[in-house]
């Protein structure tokens, strides 16, 4: 039998979970076209894309993942997050109005458009990993973290956490996932900005957290304490460019109702989570690294509960409903972005697979029911995954690894440095991309004695990957420069040349 | 100016902007209600 205060978290959870199945109801009378399914008929204005697109980027990872990181090593996690931002700010700037412009569904119509068939199956194979590997984390993170609220087992939280998401994003398609996204924002930001400003005050500001770390003889607040320079930059680097232009980041691009909204909603999410993230995970972090109580508890549990353990240990005795709200204010973080991989997954599916291989004259009542239904079988496998797949931090860490180094160039190349004779250094920079993380990857960081070579061993094979991609664009290009594309490589935008 | 009060200062913007945004979400969703009716 629950006792006052778990009520009181289980309401506050109920309430949410409630008001997302009413957002999934509603929206789903809206959708009556693909288009509205797939980019909400491209009408959003720019506050709606900031908050869309930050509720996606405080995931998991941004959110539990990184107040245990600031706990276990300190400010260097909070330094490292400001990557992901300014990321964003420089695909809001510069990036999102050029590909808004476009008018495309998918990352894979951009590399067609670009560099041909061959460039975008490429793509759509890169695009799959990373929805994959992204949504199996996000949808583990909310099994984990339900599991601990509803004090339930692991698989039947899972279930009920993944169920929620899978009933919205089929029933109301991207319009519902901007809707609950924008309600998942507004808990999650009402929600960290109070915690960190209570315990803020509770530990008399940065001075009386310092003090207390100085007495318990911690480094928490000495950058390079836990990791060396080149690791800390290498790291830096890798976060930077992990996620740019990842498809949930892409489709909030293709969605605005114009290039300026695109731009600003985007950068603006950028800045906003540049000023608001970093902060509030370095208080929360380090306000649990002070607490003898959390350190305590910490001692016999998994370091991934530090958010949710500090949440319930300080705000419970204020009032449970406070608590109840906050852990919400988790949760909501986790589901936002797990709902835009599962609606960018259904997407990928509906163009790139079944119009683009299978029914390329598919009626648009047929490309709705196929995004419905492949929405439910990738939540469905997605929840499969999270069952046997229960690390987060290695997942996301695989799928980066594999996304920078094949993706960006050619976002870079076909933006700004466009010509469609480089299709085939393109081509060939994507492809070295790949081979150059797996062999990095599972030959030659094996083989790498940390203690001879520790700056080599702390290297991301992302650094590596995308230095031996760029060394093959530029010598594909010094050597195919002169041969106009043909065949699978040649654009969507241009001509077949005479034979 | 030391670490401390650089920390401190991010903290109040961090506030402030949590602040700011809600209130213009705010101010978007009574023009866009205002506008649906």
């Amino acid at each position: 039998m629950p006792d006052s205060n778990q009520l009181f978290e289980l309401g506050a959870l109920a309430v949410y979970l409630l008001g997302l199945f009413y957002i999934g109801l509603r929206s789903m009378r809206e959708v009556r076209t693909s288009v509205d399914y797939t980019i909400a008929g491209r009408q959003l204005s720019w506050i709606v894309v900031l908050s869309t697109t930050a509720a996606t980027m405080v995931g998991g990872g941004a959110s539990v993942g990184m107040v245990s990181q600031v706990y276990k090593i300190g400010i260097a996690a909070a330094v490292l997050t400001c990557a992901w931002h300014l990321q964003l700010i420089v695909t809001g700037l510069w990036i999102a109005p050029r590909l808004r412009g476009m008018n495309l569904i998918t990352i894979g119509g951009f590399f067609e458009l670009k560099f041909g068939v061959f460039a975008r199956t490429l793509a759509v194979i890169h695009c799959i990993l990373f929805l994959t590997g992204a949504l199996t984390a996000q949808i583990s993170a909310m099994g984990t973290l339900t599991s601990h609220v509803l004090e339930l087992p692991f698989e039947l939280s899972l279930l009920i956490a993944s169920a929620i998401t899978i009933f919205y994003s089929t029933a109301g398609g991207i319009r519902a996932v901007v809707k609950t996204d924008i309600l998942q924002f507004v808990i999650l930001v009402a929600g960290i900005g109070t915690a960190a400003g209570i315990l803020f005050a509770k530990n008399d500001g940065f001075s009386g957290i310092a003090e207390k770390l100085s007495e318990l003889s911690l480094d928490s607040l000495d950058l390079t304490h836990h990791y060396p320079p080149v690791q800390l930059i290498s790291l830096f680097v890798a976060f930077l460019l992990g996620e740019t232009l990842v498809p949930p980041y892409a489709t909030r691009c293709f969605i605005a109702k114009d290039r300026e909204h695109s731009r600003w909603g985007v950068a603006g999410a950028g800045v906003f989570l540049l000023l608001f993230l970093p902060a509030a995970t370095l208080v929360l972090g380090l306000a649990a690294r002070v607490d003898p109580q959390i350190n305590a508890l910490m001692a016999s549990s998994d370091s991934q509960q530090v958010f949710p353990t500090l949440i319930r240990n300080t705000f419970q005795p204020i009032h449970p409903l406070l608590s109840g709200i906050l852990i919400a204010a988790i949760v909501a973080a986790v589901m936002s972005s797990a709902d835009s991989c599962l609606s960018c997954g259904a997407t990928l599916a509906m163009e790139d697979i079944f119009r683009r291989h299978l029914r390329p004259s598919a009626p648009d009542s047929q490309l709705l029911l196929v995004a419905r239904m492949t929405t439910v079988v990738v939540g469905l496998v997605a929840t499969f995954f999270a069952f046997l797949f229960h690390n987060i931090a290695s997942i996301l860490e695989f799928v980066y690894n594999f996304w920078a180094p094949a993706m960006i160039l050619p976002f870079f190349v076909g933006l700004f440095w466009y010509h469609p004779n480089r299709t085939y250094a393109v081509v060939a920079s994507m492809t070295s991309g790949t081979l150059s993380t797996i062999l990095w990857q599972f030959v030659v960081h094996p083989r790498i004695d940390p203690v001879l070579h520790p700056h080599l061993s702390s290297l991301t094979p992302v650094l590596p990957a995308l230095v031996l991609a760029i060394l093959a664009f530029l010598l594909t290009n010094l050597v195919c420069g002169r041969m106009r594309p043909t065949g699978g490589f040649l654009p969507s935008g241009t001509e077949e040349p005479p034979a | 100016m030391t670490l401390l009060s650089i920390l401190n200062l991010l903290h109040y913007l961090s506030l402030c902007s949590a602040v700011v945004i809600l209130v213009l979400l705010a101010v978007h969703s009574f023009k866009y209600g205002k506008k649906a009716r």
